[in-house]
């Protein structure tokens, strides 16, 4: 009897990735730049959950991926694990964000003024059937305003901390190098702020919306208003080893602050790479829920940040195709031997009944 | 201090993939880990180019590791050419120009997914473990941080307690895979999801064993000459899986952990689980000059 | 990326190689390791970097290993401690090293230390524990007497620290898992 040679295992690998690239075909460079050009929404949900801005990058990640977001940010996040780390940008504040879109729930009005700027938000969610028959939808012209709204705008918190409405926790100033960085250090638990913020800065889209959904359905004692919810371009500065400080170029980026009225007013923070309006509120609403005393379960910090984390969940989850016949072997020999040892065991223990025994073969399966 | 004295000359990729600064991380925790058997150390844990779940812990140790000198084997439930196996050491020798082996006895690192090889490993092997739950207390208390306070107290309470549960219900304690073990009479430790027929080949092991779970970010190790102990009670032996009396239909060889491979006719034949232990006995047996090492079963039984 | 094989850089080889020494010299506590090169900056230049804290006695050796982007600490502070055991005093001070918690005994120090390894004089130990087949006889020169008694002091396994100790281009490890009975 001859054996089978091992390298059976190796073909069939490479021959399956064949088969999924075939499918997607040649990629060229067009291919990326339309990927970049026509989604860039897309671009901005992958590059915040990879932690790693670029969107050419990201472009190409959908590309090489078909589309599939799971793959597309760990393809990015495993390219960042190989970048050295050369520089650690200059803090931005909110009053220097080059901001497009700031609105606020809480208030009618609030100084600066609400900026709807680009939205879908009030659009009526029809499918322009036409372009499919060849009659192309060209956007109607955006019609100048009287007067072009700042490029900056205020931090709406800044006003309600100088009316003492929100407490005004006073920030010490922390070394660039002394910024905690979840990607270089261990996440543990209690969280630091910065742990938690930038966990959730590169949460999963999804599973931050399922669980921030729950606590505002109820599950959780917070009841979120949007303080805040501002899109933006956010300066990069960085200082040169000469000492002067220069900017590096601009990232989009979002961010959201909730507000709870349930005992005086507490704000939840998110921010995130790229316009993703859903994220930072549900994860504001998070990061609101998880700080009250005795959070529910699903708004528990260790609860939420281990499980929207967009790399780890998905890859468990998909790691059950791999065989586990060795595990299931050791657990069926322990069954078995429950079955023959049965009647013994019945002797010795009667109250051990047929409902927990399939409970607990269940449990082993 | 000029720019590009905090970097190196571009290239694609560094040597073994990781940075040189994950690899430092790599190795400040492997040491802590190899000080206290037993002891899950927290790391950063990078993403690598395979999903989390599929050996990323293991992965980023064997990597920190490899020399191009180095002879890696990979397996995956005891078998070298089990896809992911076949990709992994793909990965390894495009990244580390280490070479490919299949045999134990040649290799320096081996990077296993639930198995230990059945032929004895030496002073200077390593074998890396992939961990997918490094934490033994999850089934009692799945919450890490309050996981860690128990480790820190030693309190293991709940879990013998839970053991105990099972013998009065079943007769006999349930736990499969995975078997919770007191290492250097200190931590109890997962041994990762291995047979129970695999545990015992921990206790007082010449080789320096690592376990690493990625995506849960913990790494532990069982250094040599380290007390590896099973939670059983006294009056109550260990117990492995009855594979002793069973023999490989392939190979012919006999008293080893076994796949189990269910019949047309109702019936069950049983092939060897270490492939390729199992295809060094048919090489022996059509005449091929193979080596075969010492094993920690004789005849199903353990030697000692 | 590529389908060409990557090969290390001469500092990849280095480090690498004195990574194989630091951890076989930890998992076989008294089992003399060979380094690349003679130089305790070896050892730092293949652990630390910008996310680490040391503290050298030496204020030459403390400049070069600061270059790694590692920070200057207290001895109190200090993750990594590069000191000479030879002198009583040190040793005294050590006594506040990083020793770890009960949920982290790995936030600890390492200390690297000269010492005359199985040569003419010093003091007779016997290492168990972990990573030793048996026991193992180890003469330890250069490393005054009362750091021995100040070690079992400081060891509440498993909190307490691990030691280096090296001489010339041979580099030997002891966790605090070792049990040591001096003879």
């Amino acid at each position: 009897m001859a054996y089978v040679a091992t390298r059976g295992g190796e073909r069939a690998i490479e021959q399956s990735e064949r088969l999924y690239r075939e499918d997607l075909g040649r990629i060229d460079k067009t291919r990326v730049d339309a990927i970049a050009k026509s989604m860039p929404y897309l671009l901005d949900r992958v590059m915040g959950e990879a932690s790693l801005y670029a969107p050419e990058l990201a472009a190409l990640a959908l590309a090489q991926s078909g589309g599939d977001l799971y793959e597309a940010v760990l393809l990015l996040r495993a390219y960042r694990t190989t970048q050295p780390r050369l520089a650690i940008a200059e803090p931005v504040r909110q009053k220097d964000l080059f901001t497009v879109r700031r609105i606020s729930a809480a208030f009618k009005d609030i100084p600066g003024g609400q900026i709807l700027g680009p939205t879908l938000d009030y659009s009526h969610r029809l499918l322009n059937i036409d372009v499919l028959n060849g009659a192309d939808f060209v956007p109607e012209p955006v019609e100048q305003a009287a007067e072009p709204a700042p490029a900056t705008q205020p931090s709406l918190a800044d006003w309600q901390k100088a009316q003492g409405l929100i407490a005004d926790f006073q920030s010490e100033p922390v070394p660039l190098e002394e910024i905690p960085d979840v990607t270089r250090e261990p996440l543990l638990f209690p969280a630091s702020r910065a742990h938690k913020l930038q966990s959730l800065a590169r949460a999963d889209t999804g599973g931050t919306l399922a669980l921030g959904y729950s606590t505002m359905r109820g599950y959780g004692n917070v009841h979120p208003t949007v303080n805040e919810l501002r899109l933006a371009e956010a300066p990069v500065r960085i200082r040169h080893p000469r000492g002067t400080i220069f900017s590096a170029g601009r990232v989009r980026i979002s961010q959201a602050e909730i507000i709870s009225k349930a005992k005086g007013l507490q704000l939840g923070f998110s921010a995130t790479f790229g316009w993703n309006e859903v994220k930072v509120i549900a994860a504001a609403s998070l990061d609101l829920a998880s700080t009250q005393e005795k959070p529910h379960p699903a708004s528990n910090e260790e609860f939420v940040l281990y499980h929207t984390e967009p790399v780890e969940a998905s890859g468990f989850c998909i790691h059950f195709k791999l065989p586990h016949y060795v595990t299931f072997q050791s657990s069926l020999d322990a069954i078995r031997k429950v079955k023959t040892d049965k009647p013994a065991n019945k002797a010795a223990v009667p109250q051990a009944d047929a409902a927990r025994q399939a409970e607990l073969e269940k449990a082993m399966s | 201090m000029k720019l590009d004295q905090l970097t190196k000359p571009w290239a694609a990729f560094s040597y073994g993939f990781l940075d040189e600064s994950a690899k430092r991380e790599m190795r400040r925790r492997i040491l802590k880990a190899i000080a206290i058997p037993g002891y899950q150390v927290p790391y950063a844990s990078r993403e690598v180019p395979i999903a989390r779940g599929w050996g990323t812990g293991g992965l980023q140790v064997t990597l920190t590791l490899l020399k191009p000198a180095s002879v890696v084997k990979v397996i995956d439930q005891g078998a070298d050419d089990s896809v992911n196996a076949s990709s992994i050491r793909k990965f390894l020798r495009r990244v580390s120009s280490a070479k490919e082996t299949l045999d134990t006895l040649k290799a320096d690192i081996i990077q296993s997914r639930h198995r230990i090889p059945e032929e004895k490993l030496r002073e200077d092997q390593i074998l890396v473990l992939q961990v997918p739950n490094p934490e033994p207390l999850r089934p009692v208390q799945p919450d890490m941080s309050e996981a860690r306070v128990m480790h820190g107290d030693a309190d293991y309470g709940q879990l013998w307690l839970t053991l105990y549960e099972q013998l009065v219900r079943s007769g006999r304690i349930m736990q499969g895979s995975s078997y919770p073990s007191m290492v250097n009479g200190r931590h109890v430790m997962t041994p990762s999801p291995i047979p129970r027929w695999d545990v015992p080949k921990m206790h007082m092991a010449a080789n320096l064993t690592i376990l690493s779970a990625g995506r849960e970010k913990r790494i532990h190790a069982v250094p040599p000459y380290t007390r590896v102990e099973p939670l059983v009670f006294d009056d109550v032996p260990y117990r492995v899986e009855d594979h002793a009396d069973k023999t490989c239909y392939r190979s012919g060889a006999m008293g080893f952990f076994m796949n189990e491979l269910p019949q047309d006719d109702g019936s069950s034949s049983f092939e060897i689980s270490d492939s390729q232990y199992g295809v060094k006995h048919i090489q022996r047996r059509e005449g091929e000059a193979v080596t075969l090492g010492e094993t920690y079963y004789r005849e199903g039984r353990l030697e000692r | 990326m590529t389908h060409a094989l990557l090969l290390p850089t001469a500092e990849d080889t280095r480090s690498n190689a004195t990574f194989d020494a630091l951890m076989w010299a930890l998992a076989r506590p008294g089992v003399i390791q060979p380094l690349p090169d003679a130089c305790l900056l070896l050892l730092a230049e293949s652990l630390l970097d910008r996310e680490c804290t040391f503290f050298s006695s030496d204020d030459g050796l403390g400049r070069q290993i600061a270059a790694t982007g590692a920070y200057p600490a207290m001895l109190d502070e200090a993750e990594y401690v590069f000191t000479s055991l030879a002198d009583g005093r040190n040793v005294a001070a050590l006594s506040t090293l990083l020793a770890g918690n009960l949920l982290y005994p790995d936030a600890s120090a390492t200390i690297f230390s000269p010492a005359m390894i199985d040569g003419a004089g010093g003091t007779r130990l016997r290492l168990s524990g972990p990573g030793v087949n048996g026991s193992i006889d180890l003469v330890i020169g250069d490393v005054d007497r009362s750091f021995w008694s100040l070690r079992a002091e400081a060891i509440r396994y498993p909190l307490g620290w691990d030691v280096y100790l090296l001489d010339c281009d041979r580099l030997v490890g002891i966790p605090r898992s070792t049990f040591i009975e001096v003879l």
